[in-house]
């Protein structure tokens, strides 16, 4: 329970302003953050990773976290300089929240502050236990009826187990158990968190015991947990895929861990991949990937590398290096694509 | 004047010895030589190989798709009998009529293609099921068909021996083994450089053609061995060159003397990879059941190489060590519980 308890004070860290670095934000009750923390679950509540000042946000990319005077978190959007941006992580621009009774409401939103769908979803309702800790979300669409989402799950059902662990089960609308999605076919998950509240593993279980997913081309051994590591920033370092016996075990894509490196706002630098050998992608994949930001916080330019870091064209759509064009606000406008020769395709 | 003359006609007549060759060579005929300068690396194929290989990416590379290899087990086969589904028991006549499930139609090997063109809608089935005595011959032709466009296609894992143990003593359960096991070495052999390009015998002028050509070539009867024994590739393993078609862990754990350990993604339909096979050698590969060779083995087969699956793979020669290290290195030894009781029927039913 100690850990749900350091997820819950999470909650009330994020309103403790006064506590906080208070200089960072010119109002009490928003904060700002390039990124959000990595999640696996809609368990998870939304947490922000690399702090802006309000000076900042006015030309970074950011996460704007607004609160009420209780507290709450009551709107998340992703923008620069108050203009709402595409490319939100969370999948929607804009989200409002509103609470009534243990129920927790979210409404999503486009770039263009319109109502949109995210993931196939209009609203999404928590519901929350005595000690506001979320123990299920359910999904809805335009017209307010329970629906599914892209991923065929109605909704979420989450237990905090005696082992500290949250149990995780799905449903589809005719209430039968569902998979994460088509190519993870796990039904129940259990998430193991750190004292930072910061999740650390997600097995897969069947009844109390742990298993192997071993669907037909979704690694050769089976898949049964996955473990996150982290920098002391809170960002997501280590990726790794393994059995039940710890081997390492590819993902229906064909990799096993991918590794992160970070420039010090939080910027991908540079992702390198591997296979369930231990071994940098090699065939039709591509091993390394390396990443270029403008002063913005967008990325501008993409680079496929092998793993000596040498230029490389994608063994299958020979781009090497793809670069992003945007406006002054932020928006993209035009993508460029091009070989190691820096021939535009 | 005379030797400005001679000088000229010897230009002449080697330019001709070395054009006449190539140009009277259609795009699907052999090289004379298959190998390339060494140093380099061979980053595309020539000729007709080239034209086969360009054809697959088009068609969608299968075999560097997440599709491959493309297995079903007997249980999934079980549970969707009634549905839109095609079974293809590719047995003897004989052994098909001794027991076959329910439904299924009997078509060899050599037969499968005018089966496919001439008898039924491929597409109209949501599943076609490929079913033989232990899952090989169903593995085999699985890729070709798959390599054809055919992407409903399957093999079931283990064929019949997994679905009845009536079927099982005389393959599955005969065939595993654990003779050769002591004969295992654990340092790994390298890769020998990229240098070889595939040769290929063909007519066809197109990609399209020349796959027809060889996919009919490598599914006829007379094609040759898919498969290898135990005893022959242990006795004489110098005679081969093995490829070990499993995990890195699994690979150090203990190999056959010689063998080359090779990825199952990302070997096939790269010709960086692919022309470190030699062309002039009997290329033998295994994987833990024998299944994903012989996937390995028909696309090989297809780009000319004389290829053969080591029957049933480790569990041919190595099955004590594979239950033995079972949790360790989550081996896949064939046991009791991957025979099923299904039902099955006999004669014509």
């Amino acid at each position: 329970m100690r850990k749900i308890v350091s997820i819950s004070a999470l909650v009330l860290a994020l309103g403790m302003f006064s506590c906080q670095s208070g200089d960072k934000s010119a109002d009490a009750g928003i904060r700002y953050y390039r990124h959000l923390r990595f999640s696996e679950t809609p368990f998870d509540l939304y947490t922000g990773n690399h702090e802006l000042s309000a000076r900042e946000a006015k030309t970074v990319n950011h996460y704007r976290f607004r609160y009420d005077d209780q507290s709450m978190l009551t709107a998340l959007e992703f923008m620069r300089g108050g203009e709402l941006l595409k490319g939100s992580s969370t999948g929607a621009s804009r989200i409002l929240i509103t609470y009534e009774g243990n129920k927790e409401t979210h409404h999503f939103f486009d770039h263009n502050g319109e109502p949109a769908q995210r993931a196939g979803v209009f609203t999404a309702i928590y519901e929350l236990d005595d000690n506001g800790i979320r123990k299920g979300l359910k999904f809805y669409d335009k017209e307010g009826n329970l629906t599914e989402n892209r991923n065929g799950i109605a909704w979420f059902e989450w237990q905090i187990m005696p082992t500290e662990q949250v149990r995780e089960n799905r449903y589809n609308l005719e209430g039968e158990e569902t998979v994460l999605n088509e190519f993870c076919p796990f039904y129940e998950l259990r998430f193991d968190y750190n004292d930072e509240g910061w999740v650390t593993d997600m097995a897969n279980y069947q009844g109390d015991t742990m298993y192997n997913c071993t669907v037909e081309n979704c690694g050769d051994i089976g898949v049964s947990y996955f473990s996150f590591k982290y920098n002391d920033a809170g960002d997501l370092t280590s990726f790794e895929v393994r059995s039940l016996t710890g081997q390492l075990s590819n993902l229906y894509w064909g990799w096993a861990r991918f590794e992160n490196k970070y420039d010090e706002n939080g910027n991908v630098l540079e992702r390198a991949m591997f296979d369930q050998d231990d071994e940098p992608l090699a065939g039709m994949s591509v091993p390394v990937t390396q990443m270029v930001y403008n002063e913005q916080g967008s990325v501008v330019e993409r680079k496929n590398m092998d793993i000596g870091r040498n230029p490389i064209n994608h063994p299958q759509s020979g781009i090497s290096v793809v670069r992003y064009v945007y406006d002054e606000s932020g928006h993209p406008t035009d993508t460029l694509r091009f070989n190691s020769d820096m021939a535009a395709l | 004047m005379e030797n400005l003359y001679k000088s000229a006609s010897l230009w002449a007549l080697l330019l001709i010895a070395l054009t006449v060759p190539y140009s009277c060579r259609q795009p699907g005929q052999a090289k004379s030589s298959p190998e390339v300068p060494a140093g380099t690396v061979v980053s595309s194929f020539d000729g007709a190989a080239g034209m086969l290989i360009d054809q697959l990416q088009e068609q969608g590379d299968y075999v560097n798709s997440r599709q491959f290899p493309s297995m079903i087990k007997a249980r999934t086969v079980y549970e969707e009998l009634g549905g839109n589904i095609h079974l293809i028991d590719m047995r003897r006549e004989a052994y098909y009529q001794q027991g076959h499930i329910a439904g299924a139609v009997n078509v060899r090997r050599s037969e499968i293609l005018d089966h496919f063109e001439n008898e039924i809608l491929p597409f109209q089935y949501d599943k076609i099921v490929l079913i033989c005595y232990g899952g090989h011959i169903a593995s085999y032709t699985t890729q070709i068909l798959r390599l054809l466009g055919y992407g409903n296609v399957y093999a079931m894992r283990y064929g019949m021996s997994g679905w009845n143990s009536d079927f099982a003593e005389d393959f599955w359960t005969a065939g595993i083994s654990s003779d050769f096991q002591d004969q295992l070495v654990s340092e790994a052999s390298p890769k020998p450089p990229s240098m070889y390009q595939p040769v290929l015998h063909a007519t066809g002028t197109t990609g399209e053609e020349i796959l027809y050509e060889r996919a009919r070539a490598v599914l006829a009867e007379d094609n040759g061995p898919i498969f290898i024994d135990q005893e022959s590739v242990f006795e004489n393993p110098d005679d081969y060159f093995i490829i070990n078609f499993e995990r890195k862990d699994k690979y150090e754990s203990g190999h056959i003397p010689g063998a080359i350990r090779y990825k199952p993604q990302g070997t096939l339909g790269i010709p960086s990879e692919m022309s470190t096979i030699p062309t002039d050698r009997t290329v033998v590969v295994y994987c833990g059941t024998g299944h994903n060779s012989q996937f390995a083995v028909a696309y090989l087969s297809l780009f000319g190489y004389d290829a053969r699956s080591l029957n049933y793979g480790n569990n041919g020669f190595m099955h004590q060590k594979m239950v033995e290290e079972r949790e360790q290195l989550s081996w896949h030894p064939f046991t009791d519980e991957d025979i099923h009781d299904f039902p099955y029927v006999t004669g014509n039913q």
